[in-house]
């Protein structure tokens, strides 16, 4: 089996470079000085490694020329190394643009695998520093229990770090409920101060109903009485109008009455009858004169009537004239005749005695009718005192009527004032509070959003994520809990587990030193191993009489470096079949040389590693070569 | 104190990641399958109670 290496621009290299290893033996690199076996050692180094993530392997790749930068070939701008062996492919490449990579390897091999001047026992022993911890530190599994219990301690410290985020949540939460209590008061106080205002409105509004009600109470009153007035000034005109009426009638009626009164001539009425009195009963007289006249030649005729009656006589003489004869139905005209005279003279007489008695009764009539003029005028006068005394009784009574009505229309107008300027004061106040009223309103809707928002922040402060998960502070507490629980016990078993690693690890590499000393025949030491305690490394001359590093001789210190290299690679790094070795440093004790290679050759052979040597070439040996043997 | 499946599970994680950033990595996975079976026992029991 053969490993193949390509080397593009590492180094002193430009270009690829193309080399190849045999598998369980010993391949010398030969080559002149600055021809190329350190970019061949540091190539095979960098790929073996893989990428360094630790500081301490990171600044160990520095040290030995590993590093990126170091290993690029300066005039080039990438640079790369694969490796293929036993089926297996590894690169380690560099890019132009400065990106880096990698196949995975093991970064110990550049404290394990790398028997160089650069490696860091030799350069540790030939400083005189015995501090060997880094072996545990660096190449056992203890120092990957240390990662991993640092890990877990980072993971220990995230959980407390988690409680005390939500304790710390708890107290701010704490705040901010006290925040939204002051908040919740401050809108309760604003809810009372609404009611209050609200009442009040309500208050005032019931008041000002109340008065408004009276006021138009009182006002329909005065209307009422205003109603009752202009009645009773309208009944008043009338009735005065009445009474004018009535008086000018009355005064008229006197006028008549006294014209009638001024029309009855007393004197001359007592005068004429005086004169027509006696003309009268002259003719009375006179006419009762021809009554007895007629009477007594009625009484002829009817004598004579009544002599031919007894003698049965239709005729004889005439008693008046007793010349003529006469016939009893001339009589009897005769009686008719005078009776018709008489009668009619009566009734002249009757009539002229009654004109006599109206003559007679004019004066009474008259002073009848002055008498009852006068009564009249007296009762007229009456009635008219009466009707005036009414008149002005009314005219007074309408007086007082108007003016009351002039002083309820004053009150009316001044409560339709009162009531005007009570809705406008009322109105003004409504809207002084319906301002105040929306501005509270506008508060508490402010305050009550804020309270929202506060409960709002406050529910979701008072929830813990969790891998996406919400829980309550007591819920994530409680797991963060559980969590450092786990994650101590972690820590002590890995702790535990470190420890014994450790202890172990010493061991074996001790145990490897001593066997490597036994096959190498190293004698001039009892013992080389590393203090399980202080991890320094302490020699021992025969006789177990320790030695400081730094006072052995320098030949000394390559030697030792050499058993330490080999016991490093087979305790710790045992898995990847290549063992790099310069030359110079198996050769400085030109004693130890030959047995050093033969035992690299028996190890290569017997574990089917790839030994890489380097060698100086020799006189004659021309370009850089590989051989194996 | 840690089951011996749990140790087992830790030692695999040591001891089959020559990186430390791979320990990190795998620790990163255990603890979160912890973190998550302490929950889901707390959510049980949260349900359980509740």
């Amino acid at each position: 089996m053969k490993a193949a290496l390509e080397l593009r621009n590492i180094g002193g290299f430009k270009g690829i470079k193309r080399f190849e290893f045999e598998e369980g033996m010993v391949n010398e690199v030969v080559a002149g000085n600055a021809m190329g076996k350190t970019s061949i050692t540091r190539g095979l180094g960098a790929v073996l490694s893989g990428r360094l993530t630790h500081d301490e392997i990171i600044r160990e790749g520095m040290n030995q020329g590993v590093s990126r930068e170091s290993l690029k070939n300066i005039y080039e701008k990438d640079a790369a190394v694969l490796l293929s062996y036993n089926g297996k492919e590894r690169e380690w490449y560099m890019k132009s643009d400065g990106s880096f990579g990698a196949t995975e390897g093991d970064q110990r091999f550049l404290l394990t695998g790398m028997l160089t001047q650069e490696a860091r026992s030799i350069r540790q022993l030939i400083e005189g520093d015995s501090d060997f911890s880094w072996v545990t530190r660096l190449l056992s599994y203890a120092q990957r229990y240390a990662v991993a219990k640092a890990f877990i301690d980072s993971k220990l410290t995230n959980a407390e770090q988690e409680v005390e985020r939500i304790v710390r949540r708890q107290e701010t939460l704490v705040e901010q409920d006290k925040r939204l209590q002051a908040k919740k008061e401050e809108k309760a106080k604003l809810d009372q101060e609404r009611d209050q205002l609200g009442e009040k409105l309500d208050q005032q509004k019931r008041e000002h109903i109340e008065k408004i009600k009276t006021l138009e109470h009182d006002i329909d009153l005065r209307r009422e009485r205003i109603a009752q007035y202009h009645g009773s000034i309208s009944k008043s005109e009338q009735n005065i109008k009445y009474l004018e009426g009535r008086l000018g009638s009355s005064e008229r009626n006197l006028r008549e009455v006294k014209r009638q009164l001024e029309s009855i001539d007393l004197d001359t009425i007592r005068k004429q009858a005086r004169q027509n009195v006696p003309v009268i009963d002259d003719k009375i007289g006179h006419l009762r004169s021809e009554v007895a006249t007629l009477n007594s030649k009625r009484a002829t005729f009817a004598d004579a009537k009544n002599v031919l009656a007894q003698r049965g006589e239709e005729e004889g003489l005439c008693p008046v004239c007793e010349v003529s004869t006469i016939t009893s139905s001339l009589l009897n005209e005769k009686i008719l005749e005078l009776n018709s005279s008489i009668q009619d003279k009566q009734g002249k007489i009757q009539a002229l005695a009654s004109e006599r008695t109206r003559e007679l009764q004019k004066e009474a009539t008259a002073i009848r009718q002055i008498d009852a003029l006068n009564k009249v005028i007296i009762n007229v006068q009456s009635e008219k005192r009466e009707l005036e005394l009414r008149k002005s009784t009314e005219t007074k009574t309408l007086g007082e009527t108007k003016k009351a009505l002039a002083e309820i229309e004053r009150e009316r107008a001044d409560l339709n004032t009162e009531k005007m300027n009570l809705q406008r004061e009322t109105e003004q106040w409504e809207a002084e509070i319906h301002n105040a009223l929306q501005s509270i309103e506008r508060s508490i809707e402010a305050v009550a959003n804020e309270i929202g928002h506060q409960t709002e922040k406050i529910r979701e402060s008072s929830l813990v994520d969790i891998r996406e998960r919400r829980l309550s502070f007591e819920e994530a507490q409680n797991i963060w809990h559980q969590l450092q629980d786990e994650l101590r016990d972690m820590r002590e078993y890995l702790d535990q587990r470190q420890h014994d690693h450790e202890v172990r690890a010493v061991a074996d590499f001790n145990n490897a030193v001593k066997k490597v000393m036994t096959d190498l025949g190293f004698s001039e030491f009892d013992q080389i191993a590393i203090d399980k305690d202080d991890k320094q490394l302490k020699v021992f001359r025969p006789g177990f009489v320790r030695q400081p590093v730094e006072s052995l001789s320098t030949s000394e210190k390559y030697s030792l470096a050499v058993v330490l290299q080999i016991a490093l690679k087979e305790t710790y790094v045992p898995d990847i079949p290549f063992f790099v070795v310069d030359e110079v440093m198996v050769s400085y004790d030109g004693t130890k040389t030959r047995k050093i290679l033969e035992y690299l050759e028996r190890i290569a052979r017997e574990r089917g590693l790839y030994v890489i040597v380097t060698r100086l070439a020799e006189k004659g040996e021309g370009e850089i070569a590989v051989k194996a043997r | 104190m840690l089951t011996e499946e749990e140790k087992r599970k830790l030692e695999y994680i040591v001891t089959e990641s020559p990186e430390s950033s791979r320990v990190q990595r795998e620790l990163e996975k255990l603890v979160e399958h912890i973190l998550d079976d302490i929950m889901d026992k707390e959510g049980k029991a949260g349900e359980g109670s509740a």
